[in-house]
């Protein structure tokens, strides 16, 4: 067998190397979107909280920018109080190359938020100092809460 | 890392611009374009690396693979039976490779749901940039296989090739018949840089100031749904994407195109007024140019192309287009909308030619205008179901009905942006008279770049946000 041959039999193996690590590692969760939101909201009861409720594609794209069809899974809690800061926004990318993007833009967000309540709102500036914003295969949740560790651990939990 | 965020503007481009340009070998010309090839390299692999670290190893084992190719090819070039394996085990491994990361789960998927199985898949997350640069590495190999590029023998051009940041992660698909000679040396100049730089800002406002506005009109409108739209705010919905698609891949080709040229690499032009084209067949040779030349260069004329009778020909095509569908992504929306365009070139070849020469020209523009924004309702749809709804709601028999209050809405709030975005996308501003003074022309262009320039930047320091569409394929 020539070298190059050699060669080319090791490209085969170290790919077949490679997807059997990334199969093992899978990069992106077997879980749905609603099944992380129904795991997350056990934990901090978001759904059953009278002033905030489920905000539609306009509102998303309005807070955020973010287009639903962009992503697999998209939803989001808030309150149309202006001095309510408690909110969940979780994401299912269709691909990680969106990541970078999605972060940025939430942490811009949640930046010109905390400017707004600095010095008048100590109670909502502290709540938006310990915002969430955490990624795990494939999901990505942002969420400004009470419980930041709980929600936290029920994310990773689910996904 | 996207062209159009401030990581990749003012601090990975200043970077690289610095190593590239900063001259080592003063007096070896040789020497000073293998680093700036090397400094390419590497900066390419690292914006690779960005979003998804991982997945670089898949690069490298690509690059590898196919240069070991090359030069088996090279050596074997006497043998035909030889050759013809080893062209054969290449083309399985490169499209088992794009076949296992694009197609693995919706193959799957598609097997649980015919036969009522639930076999199961590791849900691996999409190698971004595969499909482009897995058909430039096929484009190396059949070419060398045929013997109309000469092997490359020296690893760092050949992994340039595939990885070349500008073009890596959308195209334009460079074939490697046309970069070849620029590996080894190529102009770099003032006056190309400050092409590049001009093509650059084309793209960046194309993106950011059209797609980008145009884009969200389409967003609104579809947000709550589109089964029950009205037919009217259906029309300006897929009006609005038409335009959105095209100055989003346009734009991104042009910035390709443009960071080339920064770098002495002239790319072929990917986009040529697809939207003035008087036939379906002509919207295809001005549309994503470098994929319609790659699937005819290496699957239509390899398949016999028009030389074999009517019946091959229609054969050649449906597999052509069933292919460029399926390229697209892994969903059957995409199959639909590359079949839906293989029927209507069959037609438009077989059944329609003499009628349509009788057409009056703008008819023509105009039928084929709506045929388009009929197939990006595929194109732009989530699944074949919402596709099939959105096109009822167009038809006015669905839900919606014909208009309402929106569709007024709509009307006039986009009516400017539509215009602005349509006649631009028709070419009708490059008639534009132009003043005949050299020094004044100049002055006319730079200022407009620079305004253009200034209201980009201005957009991205108030919207983080900005994705593209082709970068999903």
């Amino acid at each position: 067998m020539n070298a190059n041959r050699i060669k080319e039999l090791l490209c085969v193996v170290v790919l077949i190397v490679f997807i059997i690590f990334l199969t093992g590692n899978s990069s992106i969760s077997k879980a749905t979107g609603k099944e992380v939101l129904k795991a997350v909201n056990a934990e901090i009861k978001i759904s059953e909280q009278e002033d905030i409720k489920k905000c539609d594609n306009q509102k998303i794209k309005k807070e955020f920018g973010f287009t639903h069809n962009d992503f697999e899974y998209i939803t989001y809690y808030a309150s149309d109080s202006v001095m309510e800061v408690r909110e969940l926004l979780i994401i299912k990318l269709k691909d990680k190359s969106q990541l970078d993007s999605v972060k940025e833009a939430i942490e811009k967000r949640v930046e010109e938020k905390s400017a707004l309540f600095k010095g008048y709102a100590p109670e909502q500036s502290a709540m938006l100092d310990n915002y969430v914003l955490e990624y795990k295969k494939g999901f990505l949740i942002y969420a400004v809460s009470d419980t930041p560790d709980q929600l936290i651990s029920a994310f990773k939990k689910a996904v | 890392m996207l062209f159009s965020s401030a990581t990749f503007l003012f601090v990975f481009l200043p970077i690289v611009f610095l190593l590239y340009f900063v001259p080592v070998f003063r007096d070896d010309k040789k020497k000073e374009i293998t680093k700036k090839n090397l400094v390419l390299c590497a900066s390419s692999l690292v914006f690779y690396a960005w979003g998804e670290p991982v997945y670089i190893v898949l690069m490298l084992i690509s690059i590898f693979f196919n240069y070991t190719i090359g030069c088996d090819l090279d050596k074997n070039f006497a043998d035909p039976k030889t050759k013809k394996r080893i062209l054969v085990f290449a083309v399985i491994f490169n499209l088992g490779v794009l076949g296992f990361f694009k197609y693995y789960g919706f193959v799957i998927e598609n097997i649980n749901h015919l036969f009522g199985l639930s076999l199961t898949h590791a849900n691996l997350a999409l190698p971004v940039g595969i499909s482009f640069y897995t058909f430039q590495a096929l484009s190396y190999v059949i070419d060398v296989y045929r013997g109309d590029v000469k092997v490359q023998k020296n690893l760092l051009p050949f992994a340039l090739y595939i990885t070349m940041f500008p073009q890596l992660i959308a195209g334009p698909i460079v074939q490697y018949s046309d970069i070849e000679a620029q590996l080894k040396q190529r102009t770099i100049s003032i006056r190309k840089f400050a092409g590049g730089v001009l093509f650059f800002i084309r793209g960046l406002g194309k993106k950011v100031l059209f797609a980008n506005f145009i884009g969200a009109i389409y967003t609104d409108i579809t947000s709550g749904g589109v089964s029950s739209l009205p037919a009217v705010t259906s029309w300006i919905g897929i009006f609005c994407y038409t335009m959105q698609i095209y100055f989003d891949f346009s734009g991104y080709s042009d910035m390709a195109i443009g960071l080339g040229k920064m770098f002495g690499f002239d790319f072929i032009q990917n986009f040529d007024y697809p939207y003035t084209a008087s036939s379906i067949t002509d919207f295809w040779r001005r549309w994503h140019i470098s994929l319609s030349s790659w699937f005819r260069d290496y699957v239509y004329i390899p398949l016999g192309g028009n030389r074999k009778g009517t019946a091959r020909t229609i054969f050649n095509i449906c597999v052509v287009w069933s292919l460029t569908g399926l390229w697209h992504g892994a969903a059957w929306n995409f199959v639909a909308w590359g079949a839906f365009y293989g029927i209507l070139l069959i037609l438009e070849k077989f059944v329609f030619k003499s009628l349509l020469e009788k057409i009056p020209m703008p008819v023509r523009h105009v039928l084929t205008m709506l045929i388009v924004m009929i197939g990006w309702v595929f194109f732009s749809s989530n699944s074949l179901g919402e596709a099939g709804s959105y096109l009822l709601s167009m038809t006015g028999f669905g839900k919606g009905g014909f208009a309402d209050a929106q569709s007024r809405y709509y009307l006039s709030t986009s009516l400017f942006p539509m215009l602005v975005t349509g006649l631009s996308a028709f070419g009708v501003f490059k008639h534009f008279p132009k003043p005949k003074d050299k020094t004044q022309r100049l002055t006319v262009q730079v200022v407009g770049y620079l305004v253009i320039f200034i209201f980009c930047i201005i957009y991205l320091v108030s919207e983080t946000y900005n994705p593209f569409l082709y970068f999903r394929f």
